[in-house]
């Protein structure tokens, strides 16, 4: 149904929308991460006596850290939703449990949440098969490193749920109120309407969270979980030589940290059309 | 402009750190620091009542700088930490059930030795499939970290080893079931059996000879001879048994 007096305008800028593209503009912070590697490559392949010693040493340290950090994020994602939406229930038992979950949970430290976790709950888990006569927990044995994602998970959850919170309450009314006028049920309104729009409100303390979670990840070496500051430790034990041994553990969350942070800035930018 | 100032405030910050450290070395006025890991009962334990320093090395370092004359100051930190402290020159010296070994010769000087101890196995009381030190293979073994138990943990083919920050965590993990087995001074572990006897139980010989010494930093390599000194005279005044008898009485 082509009008032959209206000028023709080519597709490619019918599907231009103004001030929505994405940026294509290298991200100049990019180079920061690039540095932070050249200097750990540069000391790596410089002296390898010991950095490249040192390296070997924590590598198996650097997967764990990187595992249990992926690993829990992911399920702080989910506990934090449900923990936020229960802060925001309507229904009172719900939102007794959540708001006690939340109060509690934060106002614990999270190095004493760990050792509680692997040193004390496996106890109580033993004497409770005892007490009941379950063979199966009488002889309960913790994974460190379940136990490691475990408490974490616990404590982070909380802190999510706030910010799932906020970013839910940062949407006007209206949208769940249209939503629901349109005949959408509750949990149908908060997928497709709400949630879509309050997670690019909160992923900026998102992002912040993950780089946290990973820095914080380093606390679980307390409890024998052989991470990348258990191992820098052990090696520093072993050979004295702390300086350069802290230098590189340090540069490698470096590494880490910054190479997250702009994953999150771009993940930011590519979901930031209609502002 | 702004930021060549900051620079260089910084840098003279870092030098006034630095300057203390340097000055600290001769004169035996100024105050020397005593690294201890207040972790390892009965030689360093922290007095419940006092909350100071207190067990057989603390007693002893006293004793000893009492009679050196020398002013020292004790500070409690992690084990592995001790060990890296001294070797750097950060603490002046260290007594903290240190055993002197061939590595651990190189970056720090040690005194005479004043307590011999050595490795054992502690298992749990039920467990009869192990019977020491050979028996460990493909299990998991845990201790403190930077011990002589992690190191003699290590030479064991094929045992999985754990580390833990307090020997402690290692004997709690033990009594949780998670760990097979924990490799200490015997003194050490023969305490924790004691306090746990319903659970714990030690299996095979002392297989490890190991001495305990003073550790000095290289800076402080005139101290050596005056603590090697003070030490003797302990020694033969029947100090170090009476110290024996108190602390660890077998």
């Amino acid at each position: 149904m082509s009008t032959p007096d209206r000028p023709q305008i080519p597709q490619e800028e019918l599907d231009h929308i103004p001030g929505a593209e994405p940026s294509s503009r290298m991200d100049v912070w990019w180079w920061l991460v690039a540095l932070v590697v050249g200097i750990t490559v540069l000391l790596l392949f410089a002296w390898p006596d010991p950095f490249m010693n040192i390296f070997k040493f924590v590598q198996d340290g650097i997967v764990i850290t990187v595992t249990v950090t992926l690993v829990s994020f992911l399920l702080v994602l989910i506990v934090g939703m449900i923990g936020g939406l229960g802060r925001l229930s309507t229904k009172r038992p719900v939102y007794i449990i959540s708001t006690l979950y939340v109060e509690l949970v934060r106002g614990v430290p999270l190095l004493v949440q760990l050792i509680i976790w692997y040193f004390a709950v496996p106890v109580m888990i033993q004497s409770l098969g005892k007490a009941c006569g379950l063979a199966a927990l009488e002889g309960f044995q913790a994974n460190p490193v379940v136990m490691a994602i475990i408490g974490l998970v616990f404590c982070y959850g909380a802190y999510m749920s706030e910010i799932y919170r906020a970013g839910i309450q940062s949407i006007p009314r209206g949208q769940m109120e249209a939503a629901r006028s349109l005949g959408m049920t509750y949990f149908q309104s908060m997928r497709h309407v709400v949630l879509p729009q309050a997670v690019r409100v909160i992923l900026p303390p998102i992002g912040n969270e993950f780089i946290a979670l990973l820095k914080d990840s380093s606390l679980v070496s307390v409890v024998a979980v052989a991470d990348l500051t258990r191992r820098g430790r052990e090696y520093a034990s072993i050979h004295f030589d702390p300086i350069e041994v802290w230098m590189l553990v340090a540069l490698l969350y470096l590494i880490m940290t910054l190479f997250s942070a702009r994953v999150v800035n771009w993940i930011e930018k590519k979901t930031k059309f209609e502002r | 402009m702004k930021k060549l100032s900051l620079l260089s405030v910084t840098l003279c910050f870092f030098m006034l750190a630095l300057i203390p450290a340097c000055s600290s070395s001769p004169s035996d006025g100024a105050k020397l620091t005593v690294a201890c890991d207040a972790t390892w009962p009965p030689f360093e334990i922290i007095n419940e009542q006092t909350k100071e320093l207190d067990g057989f090395g603390p007693e002893l370092i006293r004793a000893i700088a009492n009679r050196a004359d020398l002013d020292i100051e004790l500070v409690n930190v992690g084990f592995d930490s001790v060990l890296a402290g001294v070797s750097q020159c950060q603490y002046d010296m260290a007594v903290s059930s240190i055993t002197i070994t061939d590595d651990r010769k190189k970056p720090i000087l040690f005194s005479d030795p004043y307590y011999l101890a050595g490795q054992i196995v502690t298992v749990r009381k039920d467990i009869d499939s192990i019977a020491g030190k050979d028996d460990l293979s493909g299990k998991m073994v845990g201790g403190q970290i930077g011990t002589t138990g992690i190191i003699e943990a290590g030479k064991i083919p094929g045992a999985k080893v754990k580390t833990f920050d307090e020997v402690g965590f290692a004997f709690q993990d033990l009594m949780n079931g998670q760990l097979d087995a924990v490799i200490a001074d015997y003194p050490v572990a023969r305490g924790y059996v004691l306090k746990n006897s319903d659970n714990l139980k030690t299996v095979g010989p002392i297989f490890t000879d190991e001495y305990y010494g003073i550790a000095i930093c290289k800076k402080n390599a005139h101290l050596v001879p005056k603590v090697n000194a003070a030490l003797k005279a302990l020694k033969d005044e029947g100090f170090l048994d009476r110290l024996d008898q108190k602390w660890v009485g077998r």
